[in-house]
């Protein structure tokens, strides 16, 4: 309270010096000058009483100078002290910042982190399993942390949680639903993205955010359209002989092209639909999509020929329910999703399914590296890759020549 | 540049006033007039904005009727019938009326009656300002035209009372029941139960995002093909059952208040004088006919005050 004051009273002299010795050229100083010219004599700052202070008490900046001059070193020693404080408190409000609500935003996005898929009931992990959960649970980490986003580490362990074997598998559904619950103080008009990552992702630019990225410019860098990228041949728009009874907005190929509209973000690989890395908003809409997601019917009838279980099902309701496609983007799959040579084997040149080192892609997600291909080594390859093109320039400058 | 006048400063000017304010007002006028256009333009624009979508026209009517013909199967004469009926029940109370053909809608092998499932949706792309969507089976009279759907069944105090709580979903012991604590501004979707199990022969729906989604899960071509016995209507006990976001909008109302049977002695929902609807639920059996059935009822029927 004493330092408010204080700082009140100097203003005051700063401000009523001006009045009264017209000296300043600035606008307050002119308006206060032509105020004092009409009205009797009257200015808010000067009180009532006349404490008679005015113009009589050095400045702020002058009672500065002087204690520099007589005390050189006890005032290099406050500089040192301030200079501490501001690099140790930083991080701490970078931080703040960046996850806060008016500010940065991050608290807006929850990252999903399905590790230990398919262990506990059925095999042991060996080292390389830990160690490149390990790197990849790190790497989200770091992630979130710098930009304050919020992360979920779920377990995909294969348990007998359900009260009948039909729904293994299936779990990416039930833990998207169950995060959301998670995180209930979120309004449902505010965009809370959730992030859903497949374990063997890795994230090689972590000096991008997701909303610089992707979320600050949304239709421009997705596609509502299908028919840009459609490995899968699907029907768009519908058409009006087939479905007389939608809407124009929802016979449109771009639904009603408003990026408000976005509810769930996939990209595409050589094959159709890519769950290892997609977004969802948490909405009503989604409340919907997560629920219907799995249906005993559609299960009986295809699971013998949905051999990718969720995504073959989500590819599935895209087609049929129109109500899906108005709220459904897509996204280039190296935005989020980039694979590595070995995944996608049918199509080994397509430029948009790669990773690019040049390019730098946001993420590598090793696909099907459990099948056949060496995840650890792939996970390390890219950890050092990225490690290399993010050092900074005191690194790129004295770090270790290879 | 000599002017015959000198203009005026405000050292030559004899008024106070001039010294200030009309120099500021002279220079600012260009500045003043763009931000007051800005300024009107930007609330003009707010108001379109906002109306925009959530105004709707006068004239569009608070509920559509819709029934779905099957011109195959019943006589000109007898579907004439039903049209007049809807018709007049419609403008007594200026309700828009949505009839069409089943063979309108691709349901493939399916049965006829997943036709209204379409048409419903149809009816709301057309309709659509309209709130609250009555689809009524073709085998049916309305009996009490006076009724008035807005007051008596759809306004929330009316539906709070009518709302069956806890009552499971296929009688008499199915597992899951309708919720007991749903408010009835927050349901969508209202429909009655016989005997066996849910009836879609009539069944209001409110419009909106939840409508669609609903439609659409309801007439999935892998439900269609599942070969339900009954087609349509157990796609509908079945995804009621299994997804709580379509049992929280559902209200399941008496069935005597849109979905009366014609009298089958000691039955609930057989129907008395005054009841608002008679549907032939399950006049297609090879033992009974539909045509029969409706001419017993038919003269009886109320009618509509003209307007």
């Amino acid at each position: 309270m004493n330092g408010g004051s204080e700082k009140r009273s100097s203003w005051s002299a700063k401000a009523s010096s001006a009045v009264n010795g017209y000296s300043s050229k600035r606008f307050w100083g002119k308006h206060l000058r032509k105020l004092s010219t009409q009205l009797p004599s009257y200015s808010p700052w000067t009180s009532a009483s006349g404490s008679g202070s005015t113009g009589q008490r050095p400045s702020l900046l002058h009672t500065t100078r002087m204690f520099i001059l007589r005390r050189p070193k006890a005032s290099t020693f406050l500089l040192l002290l301030g200079i501490l404080l501001v690099t140790l408190v930083s991080p701490f409000l970078r931080h703040g910042f960046r996850s806060s609500r008016h500010l940065g935003g991050g608290h807006k996005f929850v990252l999903i982190l399905a590790a230990n898929k398919g262990g506990g009931v059925m095999e042991w992990k060996n080292g390389n399993q830990w160690a490149s959960e390990r790197e990849s649970i790190a790497n989200k980490k770091h992630y979130a942390n710098k930009w304050g986003y919020h992360l979920e580490i779920k377990d995909m362990s294969t348990k007998k949680r359900y009260a009948h074997e039909w729904r293994e598998s299936w779990e990416k559904v039930d833990i998207i639903k169950q995060t959301m619950r998670q995180y209930p103080k979120a309004e449902w008009q505010v965009s809370n993205w959730f992030w859903w990552l497949d374990l063997h992702t890795y994230i090689m630019e972590p000096s991008i955010s997701l909303q610089s990225h992707i979320f600050n410019h949304l239709p421009k860098v997705t596609y509502r359209d299908i028919n840009i990228y459609n490995p899968l041949n699907i029907t768009h728009p519908l058409s009006k002989e087939t479905h007389p009874y939608l809407t124009d907005t929802e016979r449109s190929a771009v639904g009603d092209g408003s990026p408000e509209s976005i509810n769930l973000i996939v990209p595409q690989d050589c094959g159709g639909f890519n769950l290892g890395s997609f977004f969802i908003r948490r909405s009503e809409w989604s409340e919907r999509l997560l629920d219907i997601w799995w249906d005993p019917v559609g299960y009986e009838q295809k699971h013998m020929d949905w051999e990718h279980k969720e995504q073959d099902a989500l590819e599935y309701l895209y087609t049929s329910q129109p109500w899906i496609r108005t709220s459904t983007a897509f996204i280039p799959q190296r935005m989020i999703n980039s694979f590595p040579p070995g995944a996608c084997a049918e199509t080994p040149n397509d430029p948009r399914i790669f990773y690019n080192e040049k390019e730098r892609d946001f993420l590598v997600n090793m696909a099907g590296c459990e099948w056949g291909r060496d995840c650890w080594a792939e996970m390390s390859t890219y950890k050092r890759l990225s490690k290399k093109l993010n050092r900074t320039l005191w690194e790129r400058w004295f770090g270790k020549k290879k | 540049m000599q002017f015959a006048v000198p203009t005026r400063n405000h050292r030559s000017s004899p008024f106070m006033f001039s010294s200030v304010s009309r120099q500021l007002s002279r220079r600012r006028r260009p500045l003043y007039l763009v931000l007051g256009l800005l300024a009107i333009l930007f609330v003009a624009l707010k108001l379109w904005g906002s109306g925009h979508g959530l105004m709707r026209p006068g004239d569009a009517p608070e509920v559509v009727l819709v029934t779905v013909l099957d011109r195959k199967k019943y006589s000109e004469e007898y579907l004439a019938k039903v049209i007049e009926n809807r018709k007049e029940y419609a403008t007594a109370h200026g309700y828009g009326l949505f009839i069409r053909d089943s063979t309108e809608y691709d349901i493939n092998d399916a049965p006829d009656g997943w036709a209204r499932v379409p048409a419903t949706r149809h009816a709301m792309s057309v309709y659509s300002y309209s709130e609250w969507f009555w689809f009524l089976d073709q085998n049916s009279i309305i009996m009490n035209p006076s009724t008035k759907i807005e007051t008596t069944i759809t306004a929330p105090k009316a539906l709070g009372l009518w709302m069956r709580r806890d009552v499971p979903i296929v009688p008499p012991d199915s597992v899951i029941k309708t919720y007991r604590h749903t408010p009835p501004e927050r349901i969508n979707f209202i429909l009655t139960q016989d005997h066996d199990g849910l009836n879609p022969g009539s069944f209001l729906i409110r419009q909106g995002p939840w409508a669609k989604f609903f439609l659409d899960v309801w007439m999935d071509p892998m439900l269609k093909t599942y070969g339900f016995q009954k087609a349509e209507q157990m796609a509908l006990e079945h995804i009621v059952q299994w997804h709580p976001t379509i049992l929280v909008k559902l209200a399941l109302i008496p069935q005597k208040t849109i979905n009366s049977y014609p009298t089958l002695p000691g039955q609930e929902g057989s129907y008395t004088e005054g009841d608002f609807v008679v549907h032939f639920q399950g006049c297609e059996a090879p033992e009974r006919s539909c045509e029969k059935e409706f001419e017993r009822f038919w003269e009886s029927r109320g009618r509509a005050l003209k307007r």
